[in-house]
């Protein structure tokens, strides 16, 4: 039995190999940082150290050797070569495979050792082809975006009494701010009156935001656009850079309620930490290259404070709060029925703290895509070597967070996207050279926030798919009848197909064919959406679409005869009251409102539900695609904070169902995907 | 030869009866309002919130080829937990009573009747007689579980000669 302390090693040391690829990747960009150097230095030295002092004897042998070319070069004896980043790439894999050995593999390790050891001892002896090469020069170095593009503003926002008259909520343009960047909000509440002069639908509060943000101050006003009328509002720059990571600004960002912002102290330190960090620049600038931001990033990295918890501890601290979630529901329920005044106020203050209780836990479990992009790195670089490609690999967007099981699920299908550009979709560098391309591929990984989606693309600039091939193959394979009509878009989709391949000869990297159907399932697991585009000669994009959140939505709660659905708020547009007769006589499901046509799904028709309808209908318009759908039912019960729970195996049928959530009576209303629910029912109803 | 005893639960749907191993058995429940999830097969019945989790309800009858159940006094919910392609997944069977827990050595179990009998025997374990002279339908709950569409039962030649009978019952 392998004792606590030992998992821990094991678990820190693969963060350390984790840690190493990463630095080597700089590394290999910037061959003479010694800042690099050191840090790799520093990962070998607790490699050792830790193996040594939890039983891992071989670990720390061969981490020995490794420490001592890396002192070497350290002591400028020598000098950083292709071969001895090879060696490391590998030793990382040689440590991995340590780590994982349960004993099974441990002849394959030991040979794999020895050979690695011969080359290292060549490369101290000095003795390798091409040792003194410098692989800086064929590498443009590319400035990064850096973070200097992002400045931090301030915003009041003073709103005046009856703001809400025009049925504007304030807190959804804090909200909307909040989507810019990261922010700090001050709340002024002194002028609530007493509850006897209290009118509801007025606003007594007013609001101070500090945000960091890389969108213009244009974007900013624009939040505000129909309601600049309806209020008191400021919008100043602060600096053009992100005051919140700059160290001791957080205790003026700490909001003190009723207190406005120090803007005065803010400013102030904030320009003696940008003159400090300009004069720092300005000394560094000899030597500076692109590595540079890399260091700065992986220093930064490697100083984040932070405490390491077992996966299972999240999961079941997930657990608890969506239990709590759905216990909070039956208070209120109880504190509805009961109008007890007192019960009511402790109910309300107990389902805000709830509600920050869930997004805070929540944020918990987020992990930034960067999390898998060194993977996706050596994956690149590997790969391309293999298949003799130059190929440049770049990740943008990789601090945007997604949920930890979906980062565990979205990490297979990139992989495959990737591993189908390196080898189908990018040329050879002859070909490209021929094509007036540059000799070097690129492959863009993009993440990004759209909506209640992240969204992530993978772009290459290869030679594109050939609409006519698939289309071809197709046929070739039975999948559709040769005199078809079929838009480009429905051609593109034939590749996710079963079964389907486009690649004449598979190869042992991606073997397409097996391909794109199984990153579609994947994808479907985690409720994404895969969609493919591409421009012939000028390259393919994949995109992945994945939902935020996984656990829990807020909804809306809606009935249909005797049961309640919950649809998911992210997507509801806007809520109508129709009257039962104006759909009984609409026209192919086609309903005016307003003078606006839309096109509706009556679920009491499509779920097949029997019974008298009400002489009053809601329609709720639903967002899908840049339309707006509606969806037609008997009532509209009020927002719901819903903990998803899976409908389970024997439902994975009834897709159009995302989950069910268990009420506060204890009955269980099912949440409804209305994309698929319109993608099902459009298909059905044209068939 | 082994002295094996196992231990059955005993229920009725119609007037006949089955039985199920205990090992499959997790609880048994009163009825509750069921979650009708739309666009399902009619036996699947819908969900129910069993302390938490969301459990599917499966009308056995229905599944069976038989008239769907009538909620009775006596109708229950059998909570069984059951293998779906190596999976373990919790579901619910609705039946019309539950009889009793009996302990039988395996060796009195009988074969499944062969070709020609009212039964089809890859859905079910065994039969065995018991004291009252009566036969109890031993079910392989797996298996009725992996087939997606109702199993028939009953061999497909009988099923409408049994659905005419039905309608008598």
């Amino acid at each position: 039995m392998m004792d606590n302390f030992q998992t821990k090693f094991l678990e820190e040391a693969s963060d350390l190999v984790n840690q190493l690829e990463q630095a080597l990747l700089t590394l290999e960009q910037d061959t003479e940082n010694p800042a690099l150097v050191d840090s790799i230095f520093r990962i070998m030295h607790s490699l050792k150290g830790g193996g040594g002092m939890f039983g891992f004897e071989n670990i720390t042998n061969f981490t020995h050797k490794l420490e001592n070319m890396y002192d070497l070069v350290r002591q400028k004896k020598l000098k950083v070569s292709r071969e001895m980043l090879d060696i490391t790439f590998e030793s990382a894999d040689h440590i991995t495979s340590m780590l994982n050995d349960d004993g099974s593999k441990t002849q394959q390790i030991s040979a794999n050792e020895e050979i690695l050891n011969k080359r290292i001892d060549a490369v101290l002896v000095g003795d390798t082809p091409n040792n003194n090469i410098n692989i800086v020069d064929n590498i443009e170095s590319q400035p990064l975006k850096t973070e200097s593009q992002i400045t931090t503003y301030y915003i009041r926002l003073k709103p005046y009494e009856g703001i809400q008259k025009n049925g504007t909520n304030p807190f959804f343009l804090l909200d909307e701010l909040a989507g810019l960047g990261k922010n700090k909000i001050n709340i002024f509440d002194s002028n609530i009156p007493d509850f006897e002069n209290f009118v509801f639908d007025e606003t007594y509060v007013w609001w101070e935001i500090i945000l960091a943000t890389d969108k213009g101050i244009d974007e900013i006003k624009d939040v505000f656009i129909f309601v600049e009328d309806d209020c008191e509002l400021e919008i100043k720059e602060i600096c053009k850079a992100d005051i919140f990571p700059m160290e001791g600004i957080e205790p003026l960002l700490n909001c003190r309620h009723d207190f406005p912002f120090d803007l005065d102290k803010i400013k102030t330190l904030v320009d003696t930490i940008l003159a400090l960090e300009k004069a720092k620049q300005e000394s560094n600038s000899k030597n500076k290259n692109a590595g540079d931001e890399h260091i700065k990033k992986f220093a930064k990295e490697s100083s984040i404070s932070g405490i390491r918890v077992a996966s299972e501890k999240i999961d079941s601290l997930m657990n608890l709060v969506s239990e709590l979630i759905t216990t909070q529901a039956g208070l209120n329920l109880f504190a509805d029925n009961h109008k007890d005044n007192e019960l009511t106020r402790i109910t309300e203050n107990l389902e805000n703290i709830s509600r920050q209780l869930r997004d805070t836990t929540f944020s918990i479990t987020l992990i930034p895509i960067d999390y898998l992009v060194v993977r996706f790195k050596r994956l690149v670089r590997d790969l391309s070597k293999e298949v003799g490609k130059e190929i440049e690999f770049e990740a943008r967007g990789a601090e945007t967070e997604l949920d930890k099981s979906l980062i565990e699920g979205i990490s297979e299908p990139l992989m495959h996207i990737l591993r189908n550009s390196i080898d189908h979709g990018i040329e050879t560098s002859e070909e490209r050279i021929a094509k007036g391309k540059n000799p070097q591929g690129k492959i863009i990984l993009q993440a990004y926030y759209s909506g209640s989606q992240v969204v992530i693309a993978v772009t290459d600039d290869g030679k594109g798919m050939d609409l006519e091939k698939i289309k071809q193959k197709a046929i070739d394979r039975g999948l559709i009848k040769s005199d078809v009509q079929l838009s480009n878009k429905e051609i593109l989709d034939l590749i996710f197909l079963p079964g389907f391949s486009t690649s004449d000869k598979i190869t042992n990297i991606s073997g397409r064919g097996v391909g794109m159907d199984v990153v579609k399932r994947k994808v479907s697991d985690i409720r994404g959406i895969v969609s493919v585009s591409t421009e012939k000669d000028e390259g393919t994009t994949i995109t992945i679409k994945l939902p935020l959140t996984l656990s829990i939505i807020d909804g809306m709660l809606v009935r249909i005869s005797d049961t309640d659905y919950i649809i998911p708020l992210s997507v509801i547009d806007t809520i109508f009251a129709v009257e039962h007769e104006k759909i009984k006589k609409s026209f192919n499901n086609i309903i005016t409102i307003e003078g606006v046509q839309y096109p509706f799904y009556y679920l009491r028709d499509e779920f097949n539900i029997e019974g008298e309808a009400p002489l009053r209908e809601e329609i709720i318009m639903v967002k899908y695609e840049d339309k707006k759908i509606g969806i037609v039912v008997d009532h509209i019960t009020g927002e719901y904070q819903a903990v998803l729970k899976p409908l389970g195996k024997l439902y994975r049928q009834q897709d159009i169902f995302s989950g069910a959530s268990i009420l506060g009576d204890g009955t269980v209303a099912l949440v409804v995907d209305t994309h698929k629910i319109i993608n099902q029912f459009t298909k059905y109803n044209d068939n | 030869m082994d002295q094996e005893v196992d231990s059955f639960i005993s229920f009725m749907l119609g007037d006949e009866y089955f039985a199920i191993s205990v090992t499959k058995v997790l609880n048994i429940l009163q009825l509750v309002q069921i979650t009708r999830v739309p666009t399902a097969p009619d036996y699947m019945k819908g969900v129910i919130n069993l302390r938490g989790t969301v459990l599917p309800i499966i009308d056995i009858r229905m599944k069976f080829g038989m008239e769907p159940i009538q909620y009775q006094r006596d109708t229950v919910i059998l909570v069984l937990n059951v293998q779906i392609e190596n999976e373990c997944v919790d579901a619910g069977i609705l039946v019309d009573s539950v009889k009793e827990v009996f302990e039988i050595n395996t060796t009195e179990i009988l074969p499944p009747p062969g070709i020609g009998s009212k039964y089809k025997s890859k859905f079910i374990e065994g039969i065995y007689k018991m004291s009252d002279e009566k036969f109890v339908m031993i079910l392989d709950i797996d298996k009725i579980f992996s087939s997606e569409e109702v199993v028939m039962l009953k061999d497909s030649v009988e099923s409408e000669e049994s659905t005419n009978a039905e309608q008598i019952n």
